[in-house]
C-alpha cells in the first residue's frame, strides 16, 4: 500500500515538473509575443504622424509643381497603398502576409517620397516656403522615429523568433499555434530609379 | 501616520495575514477529509448507505489517522504548488498582474484622447506625489468601471484601468479613482495584495486542477470517441468523476480564500477612500464613481476568467461570490459612499449602457497659473526637516494643484519629447548637454549617437535650458515610461552613450548623478529581470559605517568651514535616535562621491523606520545652513530616489 503511494507521489512530482518547465516556457512565449505586438504600436504612431504629415506636404508643393503631378499622384497613391497596409499590419501585427505587404508597400512610399523631395530640391521657391520647410522638417523627424520604431520591433521579433525556435521550445510553440513573426524592413527603392527632373 | 509607519505596518499585516492562511489551509484540509470520509464510508464496499449518515449521529470513530495524514499530506502539497506557481507566474512584478488579466500597455505617445485624459492625471499625481509614473494598463475587454494598482515595490507599480472607466468617468472621477491606486501604492498594500494573490491561488489550485482533469478527461472523449475507441471510456469517466471531485471539494477552498481576502482587504479600502478625498479635496469624485457604478448596468464586473484570483487588487467589486456581501473584498457601494458623503440617499441614478461622459476640457492647469507661482530658491523660506519627513508619501490637495501647474509649466515640445522612446533619449542628452560644458559634450553625442539623434537633442537644447531646475529632474521622471519601450539593444547602447557623456569631463556633476541614480533605479531593474533581494538590515546598528560615511559627505559637501562641517555632522548624528554612532567625523578622503554611492547602495535595503531616521538626518544636514542649493536638492532626491520614499518636488520650500 505505502509503495503504491510513494510511486504515486513520485509519478505526480514527474507529471508537476513537467507542468511547471511547459508553463514557463508557454509564458515565456506569451510575454515575448506580447512585447512585439506592443512594439508594432509604437511603429504604428509614427506611420500615422508621417501619413497626415504627406497630404499637407502634396498640398503644399501643389501650386509650385505644376509640371510635376506625376510626381504628386505618385505620392499620393503609394501613400494610400501604405495606409490600407498599415491598418492590416496593425489588425494583425507579425503576421507575415501582412508585414510583407506592408514592407513593399512602406518601400514604395519610401522611394516616392524620394523622388518627390528630390523634385522639390529643384525649385528654390518651393525650397524657401517656410510652411514647406517646417513639413520637410517633421517629416524628416518622424521617419527618423519610424526608423527607430522599427529597430525596437525587428529587435523584438528577432527576440521571439529565436526563443520559438529553440529546443524544447518548438514542441510546445506549434502545440499553442505559436506562429514565426516577420520583420519588418523597408529596401531603399530610390536608390533603384534615378529620379526625373526636368528643367523646363 | 506617516510613510514610514504605513510601510512597516504593512509588514505585520503580512504576519496577519500568514496567520489567518494557516487557519484557512486548516480548515479546508479538515473539510477535505470529512468529505473523503463520508464518501468513502458511504461507497466502500463494506458499507451500507446508512453508514454515512452515521459518521454524524454516532459521534467520532470516523478519525483515521492514515486517511487524515493522507489527506493532509496530499492537499498541503497541493497548496503548496498552487502558491510557488502563483509566486512564479507574479515574479515580475505589477506587470505580471496586468498581463494576467489581459491588459495592454497604454502608448505613452498615444493620440487616442481618453488614453491622452488618463496619462495627464496619473502624470499630475506623479509629479506632485513623487511617485515614479507607474506603468498604465488598459482593459479593453472590460465594460465595468474598475480600476487596479500592482506591483512590489514603487519601481515596479502598475496601474490599470478599464474602458468602462474611461468612457464613463469625468476627469475629476478619473482623477478620485487614481488617487484611491496611488493611496494603496503609498500605503505598502500592494505588496501584501501579491501575497494575498500567491497563497490563496494555493488554496485555488485544488479546484483548478480538478476542472483542468476534468476538461482534458472530457476531450479525449469527444475526440476519441469519433476514433471509434470505446476501450478506454470507462476510465476515462472515471478520472472526470475524480476531476469533478476535485473541482467540488475546491470550492471549499474557494469559500476560505474568498473568507481571507475579505478578512484583510476590506478594511483598507475605507482608508484608501479616505486617502483619496483627503488627496485630491474633492469627494465628488470618488464618490461619484461610486454613484456611477451602482448605477451603471455593467456596474463594476469584470469578466477576465482570471478576475477572481486578482479581485482583492481592484478599486470595486469585481467578482461577486455567492454568498454576496458576506465575502466580497469591498465594503457595499452605499457603505463607502455614506462614509464621504453623508448626505447620500440610497439612490443610484441609472446610466445608460452606452454613457460618455463629457469632454471635460483641461482647463484646471489653466486656472492655476494665475492663482501659484513657483517660488525662485532666494525668496521661498525653508520648511522644517520634520516637515520634509511628513510629506514623504503623503498626499495633499496643494501638492495636487502644484501637480498641475508643473505639467502646465511644461513646454509643449519637451513634453511631446519625453513621451517618445526616440525623442526621450534625445531629451535625457538635452539635460546633460546643459548641464555641463556644452561644445565637448555635443560633439561625444555626434559621434556615441549618430547624426539623427544628435540634431534632435539640438532642438530640445534651448527649451531644456529655460526650464527651471527644480523642473528638470521631474521631466526626467515623466520620460522613464517611454524609455522603457526601448528594445534590450536600444537600451544598452542609450546606456552607454549616457555613461560615456556623464565620463567625459573626468568630473561628475550631482545633477548627472542624480540621473544616473534615477537611471539605474527605474530603467535598469526593468531590462535585467534579477528581482531586488528584500530588507536586509532591521537593525541601524549593522550599518552604522555606511549610516556615517552617507551623513559625513553631505556634511562636508554643505559647507568648507570645518566647525560648521563638525557642528553640522554631529546634528544630523543625534537624529538618528541611537548612541550606537559614534559622532567623530570620518576624514574627508572617505567621504567621496563613490563612496557617498557605495553607502547609499547599502543603505537602501533597510527597514523603512531606519531610512525615516537616515532621511530625517539627510534633511538635517541639508538644511541646517538655512539655505538649499540646487545641488543639494538633486542630493536629496538622489537618497530619496535610491530609498524609494517618495518626496514632492516642492516639499522642501513653502509657497507663498
Amino acid at each position: 500500500m505505502m509503495i503504491l503511494l510513494a510511486l504515486l507521489a513520485v509519478v505526480v512530482v514527474v507529471v508537476l515538473l513537467l507542468a511547471f518547465t511547459v508553463i514557463g516556457i508557454y509564458n515565456g512565449l506569451v510575454t515575448l509575443r506580447n512585447r512585439y505586438k506592443n512594439a508594432y504600436a509604437q511603429i504604428d504612431v509614427q506611420l500615422k504622424r508621417r501619413y497626415d504629415l504627406i497630404p499637407n506636404l502634396v498640398e503644399t508643393a501643389k501650386g509650385y509643381l505644376k509640371h510635376e503631378s506625376e510626381t504628386l499622384v505618385a505620392v499620393t497613391s503609394a501613400r494610400a497603398t501604405a495606409f490600407s497596409a498599415n491598418q492590416k499590419a496593425a489588425a494583425n501585427p507579425g503576421d507575415p502576409a501582412a508585414m510583407t505587404a506592408l514592407s513593399s508597400a512602406e518601400s514604395g512610399l519610401t522611394g516616392a517620397l524620394g523622388r518627390f523631395m528630390a523634385v522639390a530640391e529643384a525649385y528654390p521657391d518651393l525650397k524657401a516656403n517656410q510652411n514647406m520647410m517646417q513639413l520637410s522638417e517633421e517629416l524628416t523627424s518622424t521617419e527618423n522615429k519610424v526608423a527607430f520604431s522599427r529597430q525596437a520591433y525587428n529587435d523584438a521579433i528577432m527576440a521571439f523568433n529565436t526563443k520559438r525556435e529553440l529546443f524544447p521550445n518548438n514542441f510546445i510553440a506549434t502545440m499553442f499555434n505559436f506562429a514565426a513573426a516577420e520583420l519588418f524592413e523597408i529596401t531603399n527603392a530610390a536608390e533603384k530609379e534615378a529620379p526625373k527632373v526636368s528643367f523646363t | 501616520m506617516d510613510f514610514f509607519t504605513q510601510q512597516d505596518r504593512a509588514k505585520s499585516k503580512t504576519s496577519v495575514l500568514i496567520v489567518y492562511f494557516s487557519i484557512s489551509v486548516l480548515l479546508t484540509i479538515l473539510a477535505i477529509y470529512g468529505a473523503t470520509a463520508f464518501f468513502l464510508t458511504h461507497f466502500s464496499g463494506n458499507g451500507r448507505p446508512s453508514d454515512g449518515l452515521a459518521l454524524f449521529t454516532d459521534g467520532l470513530p470516523w478519525f483515521d489517522l492514515e486517511l487524515f495524514l493522507l489527506v493532509f499530506g496530499s492537499v498541503s502539497l497541493l497548496i503548496a504548488i498552487g502558491s510557488s506557481v502563483m509566486m512564479f507566474r507574479l515574479s515580475q512584478g505589477g506587470k505580471s498582474v496586468a498581463t494576467l488579466l489581459g491588459g495592454r500597455p497604454l502608448n505613452p505617445s498615444t493620440t487616442q484622447r481618453d488614453e491622452i485624459k488618463l496619462r495627464n492625471v496619473v502624470e499630475e499625481m506623479s509629479l506632485a506625489s513623487g511617485l515614479p509614473m507607474p506603468e498604465l494598463y488598459l482593459l479593453d475587454q472590460e465594460d465595468g468601471i474598475n480600476a487596479f494598482a500592482a506591483g512590489y515595490t514603487s519601481s515596479d507599480a502598475v496601474v490599470g484601468v478599464t474602458k468602462g472607466c474611461l468612457q464613463t468617468l469625468t476627469r475629476d472621477e478619473l482623477q478620485g479613482v487614481i488617487a484611491h491606486e496611488f493611496s494603496h501604492i503609498l500605503n505598502g498594500d500592494m505588496r501584501l495584495n501579491m501575497r494575498l494573490a500567491c497563497l490563496t491561488h494555493g488554496i485555488l489550485f485544488i479546484s483548478e486542477t480538478g476542472k483542468w482533469i476534468f476538461q482534458a478527461a472530457g476531450r479525449t472523449v469527444t475526440s476519441g470517441s469519433r476514433g471509434g475507441k470505446k476501450d478506454g471510456l470507462p476510465i476515462i469517466l472515471v478520472v472526470m468523476l475524480a476531476g469533478g471531485i476535485l473541482t467540488l471539494i475546491g470550492s471549499i477552498g474557494y469559500f476560505f480564500s474568498s473568507a481571507l481576502k475579505a478578512a484583510i482587504s476590506r478594511q483598507r479600502e475605507f482608508l484608501a477612500d479616505a486617502s483619496a478625498v483627503q488627496f485630491t479635496r474633492n469627494p465628488s469624485g470618488i464618490s461619484g464613481v461610486l454613484k456611477k457604478i451602482g448605477g451603471f448596468k455593467a456596474g463594476s464586473a469584470l469578466k477576465a476568467p482570471e478576475a477572481g484570483q486578482a479581485s482583492h487588487f481592484f478599486f470595486s467589486q469585481g467578482v461577486n461570490f455567492f454568498l454576496g456581501n458576506l465575502l466580497s473584498t469591498h465594503p457595499p457601494l452605499a457603505e463607502r459612499i455614506r462614509a464621504i458623503d453623508p448626505t447620500f440617499n440610497y439612490e443610484f441614478p441609472k446610466l445608460a449602457a452606452t454613457f460618455q461622459a463629457e469632454d471635460t476640457a483641461d482647463t484646471t492647469a489653466k486656472s492655476l497659473s494665475s492663482e501659484f507661482a513657483p517660488v525662485s530658491p532666494s525668496r521661498a523660506s525653508l520648511v522644517k526637516p520634520e516637515q520634509v519627513i511628513n510629506s514623504v508619501g503623503k498626499m495633499d490637495p496643494t501638492q495636487l494643484q502644484l501637480g498641475q501647474l508643473l505639467r502646465a509649466k511644461i513646454p509643449e515640445a519637451l513634453f511631446a519629447a519625453a513621451h517618445e522612446p526616440y525623442s526621450a533619449q534625445a531629451l535625457l542628452f538635452a539635460a546633460l548637454v546643459v548641464d555641463s560644458e556644452k561644445e565637448k559634450t555635443e560633439s561625444s553625442i555626434l559621434t556615441l549617437a549618430g547624426e539623427n539623434l544628435s540634431l534632435e537633442t539640438l532642438k530640445l537644447i534651448p527649451a531644456f535650458q529655460a526650464l527651471p531646475h527644480s523642473l528638470r529632474l521631474p521631466l526626467i521622471d515623466l520620460s522613464l515610461p517611454a524609455l522603457k519601450l526601448l528594445s534590450p539593444a536600444q537600451y544598452q547602447k542609450f546606456r552607454q552613450t549616457i555613461q560615456t557623456l556623464v565620463e567625459a569631463d573626468l568630473s561628475i556633476s550631482l545633477f548627472e548623478y542624480t540621473l544616473q541614480k534615477i537611471l539605474i533605479r527605474h530603467l535598469d531593474s526593468h531590462f535585467s529581470p534579477a528581482r531586488k533581494p528584500e530588507v536586509k538590515f532591521s537593525s541601524l546598528n549593522s550599518i552604522l559605517e555606511p549610516t556615517r560615511i552617507l551623513l559625513a559627505s553631505l556634511a562636508y559637501f554643505d559647507s568648507s568651514d570645518p566647525n560648521v562641517i563638525d557642528k553640522v555632522f554631529k546634528e544630523g548624528c543625534k537624529q538618528l535616535n541611537t548612541t550606537e554612532v559614534s559622532h567623530d567625523l570620518p576624514a574627508q578622503e572617505a567621504c567621496g562621491l563613490a563612496q557617498f554611492d557605495q553607502s547609499l547602495n547599502v543603505l537602501q535595503y533597510a527597514v523603512p523606520s531606519i531610512k525615516k531616521n537616515i532621511l530625517y538626518a539627510c534633511a538635517t544636514i541639508v538644511m541646517f545652513d538655512s539655505q538649499i542649493t540646487e545641488q543639494e536638492e538633486d542630493l536629496l532626491r538622489a537618497i530619496a530616489t535610491t530609498l524609494d520614499c517618495p518626496i514632492p518636488p516642492f516639499a522642501l520650500r513653502t509657497q507663498s
